[in-house]
């Protein structure tokens, strides 16, 4: 899809809680961070609630009635003639802003609010194992039926199959791999809104306990509480509300990619996605600036670099070795510390990404911004399968120039 | 199950396929997981085979996930294969704490359908490409905790892959 008469206002993002109240954590109710993020929305544009005409809301994984998003808008006091959500997992972020500026420039909405705010760790609602989620992450039996009794419990063995299967395939190695993490979790000591933001140098992480074979505790993604938004208009309006807009200028999405019952776990449906969203962008990897890519598990990242052009299939390991990844680097890579040092804050996993390249081309990073940057990549994955790779894919172009289409 | 129409959901290789009834889909028929667990816990490990494309699913489902072709029939698999990819859990929940580290494969077993189980070999033991056979084990052998919330775990069977 390509978009003409629609920027990026600007974002908003709340601190990350592991919701351990004894331990000082910030943790607000649902509703509490819908509001946070809706405030500053607005006070960063100088708007009111009156200029809000639509509203763009990432469905969370914490249990919600079935009027949620409208009974959420009565709470909060927003009148709206536009509501979408969404719920596909990592992609919802990506996904939203889509749908979002896919209203705004088809006309039925002028101003829309994107939410993303879930609360995973909830302290309040405690179900028998006290350090996991609070809702039932398996309503029809399938991790119970399938995967427990064969020891699988969740997505760290699923990535792992797809970490051997690389290594073995291209000779990937740890030093290479584990310069995602390393290089993110440095972005992270420059990220106050970092759940995880002590430095961690290669070292640490070869010495961190092994979790599921070859992933380390650092490859895993933490789950975290947090709200995230961004505030959308047409280009014109955007222009007066801000003095640096950021526009879309391309998407794509790829969902149910590889069904089979025997997938290569080492090609992610990515590729789809980016050269639909290249193609409308009228542009490829070369003139990309940074990327923002989802980062549940650093495998994620160097599949994605292949998938989405940067190196050849296989190379990814080499690729993020000899490349430097840092936000003044060749390269920048998730340049918040991406979610595995920020966090994972439920449906707005994938915001961590959307929110940092808005940032970057807006030029406010602040001690980590890039140099310049025109145009960035952000990426959505969602729904580590049973024995597959990811089947939900989003990919978004971003730029800070205003007449960009080739 | 006395005439052919009925038999395609319990009959191992019939030539009977078509679109199975809701009527057929009990807890009896292999295509759900306690008929699945019944034959397992007889020594018969079923998967679904595509009569159109060859395909082979375990669970075995209803329909193709490969073509979409519902003339599945049930198909008795060889408990000989590859590993394809590994991994060990080093800290599984409470009810599994005992048993760690578990070693977890993906198996393509020689029938070419992939079936993920535990390995009973240690992680620095097993390479991909490996030779396992599956064999059928009492939950109890195991050692899974039968007071935690997986209430089949008492009656079904866990599949161990050793090394062959």
């Amino acid at each position: 899809m390509q978009f003409e008469n629609v920027a990026i206002v600007d974002i908003t993002e709340t601190r990350k809680s592991r919701g351990k109240i004894e331990r000082g954590n910030e943790y607000h109710s649902l509703e509490k961070y819908n509001e946070i993020i809706s405030r500053d929305l607005l006070d960063s544009a100088g708007i009111e609630k009156s200029d809000v005409d639509g509203w763009a809301m990432g469905l969370p994984y914490a249990p919600t009635d079935e009027s949620y998003p409208i009974r959420l808008l009565e709470t909060l006091g927003f009148n709206v003639q536009w509501l979408t959500t969404t719920r596909d997992g990592g992609v919802s972020a990506s996904s939203l802003l889509a749908q979002a500026a896919m209203a705004v420039e088809s006309g039925v909405t002028e101003t829309v609010i994107c939410s993303l705010c879930d609360l995973p760790m909830d302290p309040y609602h405690k179900n028998k194992d006290s350090d996991g989620p609070t809702w039932d992450p398996d309503p029809r039996g399938y991790m119970k039926q399938y995967l427990l009794p064969y020891g699988c419990q969740g997505p760290n063995e699923r990535a792992a199959h797809a970490v051997q299967r690389h290594m073995e395939e291209y000779g990937t190695t740890f030093d290479q791999l584990g310069e995602v993490p390393v290089t993110q979790r440095y972005h992270a000591t420059l990220n106050p809104l970092a759940a995880f933001d002590e430095e961690l140098t290669i070292e640490e992480w070869y010495e961190s306990p092994m979790i599921t074979d070859p992933h380390r505790l650092y490859d895993c993604v933490m789950r975290v509480n947090a709200g995230l938004g961004y505030l959308l208009t047409t280009k014109e309006r955007a222009k007066k509300l801000t003095d640096n807009p950021v526009y879309v200028e391309g998407a794509g999405f790829n969902y149910a990619n590889d069904v089979s019952p025997k997938p290569d776990v080492t090609v992610s449906g990515m590729g789809t996605a980016g050269d639909i969203a290249y193609e409308n962008a009228g542009c490829g990897p070369e003139d990309i600036d940074f990327v923002q890519l989802y980062d549940d598990y650093p495998i994620m990242v160097v599949e994605q670099l292949e998938d989405l052009g940067f190196c050849e299939k296989g190379e990814g390991g080499p690729f993020v070795e000899e490349t430097d990844l840092r936000y003044d680097g060749d390269l920048p890579l998730n340049t918040s510390g991406g979610q595995l040092s920020a966090g994972q804050p439920g449906v707005g996993a994938g915001a961590i990404q959307v929110n940092e390249a808005v940032r970057q081309l807006k030029g406010n990073a602040e001690n980590r911004q890039i140099d310049d940057p025109r145009r960035g990549v952000v990426t959505g994955l969602a729904n580590l399968g049973y024995g597959t790779n990811t089947t939900g894919h989003g990919c978004v172009i971003l730029t800070n120039e205003e007449e960009t289409h080739a | 199950m006395t005439d052919e129409s009925d038999s395609p959901m319990t009959d191992t290789d019939s030539t009977t396929t078509g679109p199975l009834t809701a009527e057929a889909l009990t807890a009896d028929s292999a295509f759900t997981l306690p008929g699945f667990f019944d034959a397992l816990a007889d020594g018969r490990l079923l998967a679904a085979r595509c009569t159109d494309c060859e395909t082979h699913m375990l669970p075995p489902r209803p329909a193709c996930y490969a073509c979409g072709s519902r003339a599945v029939t049930l198909s008795e698999q060889p408990r000989t294969g590859e590993v394809v990819s590994y991994t060990s859990v080093n800290r599984p929940p409470s009810a599994f704490e005992h048993l760690a580290p578990i070693t977890v494969a993906v198996v393509e077993l020689d029938s070419s359908a992939r079936l993920t189980g535990r390995v009973a070999a240690p992680l620095e033991d097993l390479a991909i490409g490996d030779r396992v056979e599956l064999e059928v084990r009492d939950p109890e052998d195991v050692g899974i905790d039968p007071a935690f919330d997986l209430s089949y775990e008492a009656e079904w069977p866990v599949h161990v892959f050793e090394r062959a």
